[in-house]
């Protein structure tokens, strides 16, 4: 997609976001809405001066080169999703060395001792540091109730 | 002054303190040899690490990090052309052409030692300049504070964006996030949307996790580069403490030029490391003695950026700590850290806080002095984290994002909004809008804010307050000055590009 593209969408979609905010800023008090409503106007100027800018060719000659690898970057995204969302519920423990393994997998890494041995020792040694340390309790989840 | 230092020093060179400046810059030095973690993702990411120290041990631990991994950056860029950090893109102009000409002590060795002197001289200046400008700066009124805010936040944009009008809404977004949670005087919950989470507002440092971490990985770990590792160029020639010695006899003047000029870059705010290499790089040349060797490999371009990035690291921990204002990323994760600490930054930490400051500042200063060591000797080890192939440092840091997160208040809410943030500074990267000014106007902004409100009430509401007085107005003037700057600036590229003149390297 060229830049001018998106820099059109861009401002249409803070365009709608300012004026979104802007509504529910309307119904703070005076003191507390006065500085959020100033953002979202500042927002909306800033929204037609983007449109207005697409128009004027700033970005002639200096298109860049798209790399966006959408497959790729969906399915990293989606396992660091996923990640975070078991976490609670089956547990540090169990869900971090998965993630290690399957998104190094994912990305290519053949090396099979490493791949193994690394997920187990990093996800060892960052509890180590954050419950002796610092003393925070990582989520257990299935674990608890055993 | 003198005596909060000598009890400082009493801090600093305990055994703990020693530790932890070692431990800091090793770890810095790490961060910043690999290519895609940058000084600012390293601070973040160990943020969460010092919560749980005393807040003077906690600043000692960020400082070392902070000067570690600026220098780190020209190890890789010297050895494999990969800047470490964005501080040392001038330094792979000479430095790796040393290296092919076999001089990859030499340059390792130029590189740090003016490294050292680039830091020592900053934390001079800060140690100097910052308890008398705190005097000053604790004049300030409300007033004075929210233009000191307001210019903090224009000229960041002004140097750090690449289009103006893209800044500024980065900028807006960061006011924008800034305002939620309990509105500060009246206790207003503002676009908490009923979520309990968001009443006590958002974590500074959770959005710089997020901002910082996460657009990086996932942009490193798209392209596949160098997801296999890289193979490091074997060293020649080594060079002894007397041969360097006689070299930077020659060369001095660059040292010292370079370690200014980064310091007076690294007190304005917006301008951060990256300038200042390359106007170090650039400066050196233009007073060198031997122009024409630059970017054939000549040591002295090698000093003439890496004493001017490392100079950066004192000077912008001057506008933090007299001000409160932020100059660049990493200062602001530094302010995250002192935020969670309970410390609010700004004049009244020298007056309240003198040994936590004191602390901070000494331990610049001295770790510069263990960095000499730590990078004298082991440069050639700490390169070998180049070897670590991104697709496993990569998920290593997506849990240390997201576990990091969660440990600052117990709480996956948190590392979600980390989460949340960090998918959008990666369609902010593909959109062309910098983070930067979003970071730092969730600093300024709340302090906008609260200043200009307490300004008026003072005034019972009469805005004519804003106005009264010298310094207001010298702000005033300095803001529309930044203003007017941003845009001519961005008109005149604009301008010489679409005549085709793509022009020189972009600073």
């Amino acid at each position: 997609m060229k830049m001018a593209v998106k820099d059109k969408i861009t401002a249409v979609v803070i365009m709608i976001l300012s004026i979104a905010g802007y509504m529910v800023a309307r119904t703070y008090p005076m003191g507390a809405g006065a500085f959020s409503k100033s953002i979202f106007m500042g927002g909306f100027v800033l929204s037609i001066a983007l449109y207005i800018s697409t128009k004027m060719g700033l970005y002639k000659n200096q298109e860049k080169e798209e790399k966006i690898n959408s497959k790729r970057i969906s399915i990293i995204i989606g396992i660091t999703i996923l990640y975070f969302l078991l976490i609670e519920y089956i547990g540090y423990f169990i869900i971090t060395p998965l993630f290690l393994f399957s998104l190094t997998i994912f990305l290519g890494y053949k090396n099979r001792k490493v791949l193994f041995l690394y997920p187990l020792i990093f996800t060892a040694f960052l509890y180590l540091v954050f419950r002796l340390f610092l003393n925070v309790p990582l989520p257990l989840g299935i674990l608890a109730q055993i | 002054m003198w005596g909060s230092l000598l009890e400082a020093f009493s801090t600093i060179f305990s055994f703990y303190g020693i530790f932890l400046m070692v431990f800091g810059v090793a770890g810095g030095i790490t961060i910043g040899a690999m290519p895609g973690l940058s000084a600012t993702m390293g601070v973040a990411l160990l943020i969460p690490i010092t919560f749980a120290m005393e807040p003077a041990y906690g600043l000692i631990l960020l400082g070392s990090i902070y000067i570690g991994a600026i220098y780190g950056g020209s190890i890789s860029a010297i050895l494999i052309r990969v800047p470490g950090t964005p501080a040392s893109v001038a330094t792979t102009l000479d430095g790796y052409p040393m290296t092919v000409n076999g001089d990859a002590d030499k340059a390792l060795k130029i590189s740090i030692t003016s490294s050292v002197v680039g830091g020592v001289i900053s934390a001079l200046a800060l140690l100097f300049i910052s308890p008398p400008l705190a005097m000053i700066a604790l004049e300030f009124g409300p007033s004075e504070y929210f233009w000191v805010a307001l210019f903090g936040l224009s000229i960041i944009v002004t140097l750090s964006a690449d289009n103006p009008i893209k800044g500024f809404i980065s900028a807006a977004l960061g006011l924008f996030v800034g305002t939620i949670g309990m509105d500060p005087l009246v206790g207003t919950a503002r676009f908490t949307f009923g979520n309990i989470n968001l009443l006590s507002g958002v974590q500074v440092i959770v959005l710089l996790i997020g901002l910082y971490s996460i657009p990086q990985v996932l942009e490193t770990l798209e392209s596949g580069e160098l997801s296999k590792g890289i193979s490091i160029m074997k060293r020649d020639r080594i060079i002894s403490i007397k041969e360097i010695w006689a070299e930077i006899k020659e060369i001095w003047p660059t040292y010292i030029r370079s370690s200014i000029l980064g310091t007076i870059i690294g007190i304005i705010p917006g301008a951060g490391a990256n300038i200042a290499s390359y106007v170090g790089y650039n400066e050196g040349k233009r007073w060198s003695k031997h122009p024409e060797k630059y970017g054939t490999g000549y040591s002295e371009g090698v000093a003439a950026s890496e004493a001017a990035n490392n100079g950066v690291t004192g000077g912008s921990l001057i506008p933090l700590l007299t001000l409160g204002v932020p100059g660049n990323g990493v200062t602001a994760v530094l302010i995250g850290g002192l935020l969670i600490q309970g410390l609010n930054p700004g004049p009244r930490l020298f007056a309240q806080n003198a040994d936590i400051v004191y602390s901070f500042m000494g331990a610049i200063l001295v770790g510069n002095f263990i960095m000499l060591v730590l990078g004298y000797y082991g440069a050639n080890l700490f390169v070998n984290v180049v070897k670590i192939p991104t697709s496993i440092l990569g998920p290593i840091i997506i849990v240390m994002s997201i576990v990091g997160s969660y440990a600052i208040q117990n709480s996956l809410f948190d590392a979600g909004l980390m989460l949340g943030f960090g998918l959008l500074g990666y369609l902010m990267r593909k959109l062309n809008i910098d983070s930067a000014p979003a970071v730092l106007a969730l600093i300024l902004g709340p302090m906008a804010e609260s200043n200009v409100r307490r300004a008026l009430l003072m005034s019972a509401g009469n805005p004519a307050i804003l106005f009264k007085g010298l310094i207001n107005w010298i702000l005033i003037i300095m803001i529309a000055g930044s203003f007017f700057f941003a845009f001519y600036s961005f008109y005149r590229e604009r301008k010489s590009k679409n005549n085709g003149n793509s022009g020189g390297a972009k600073v």
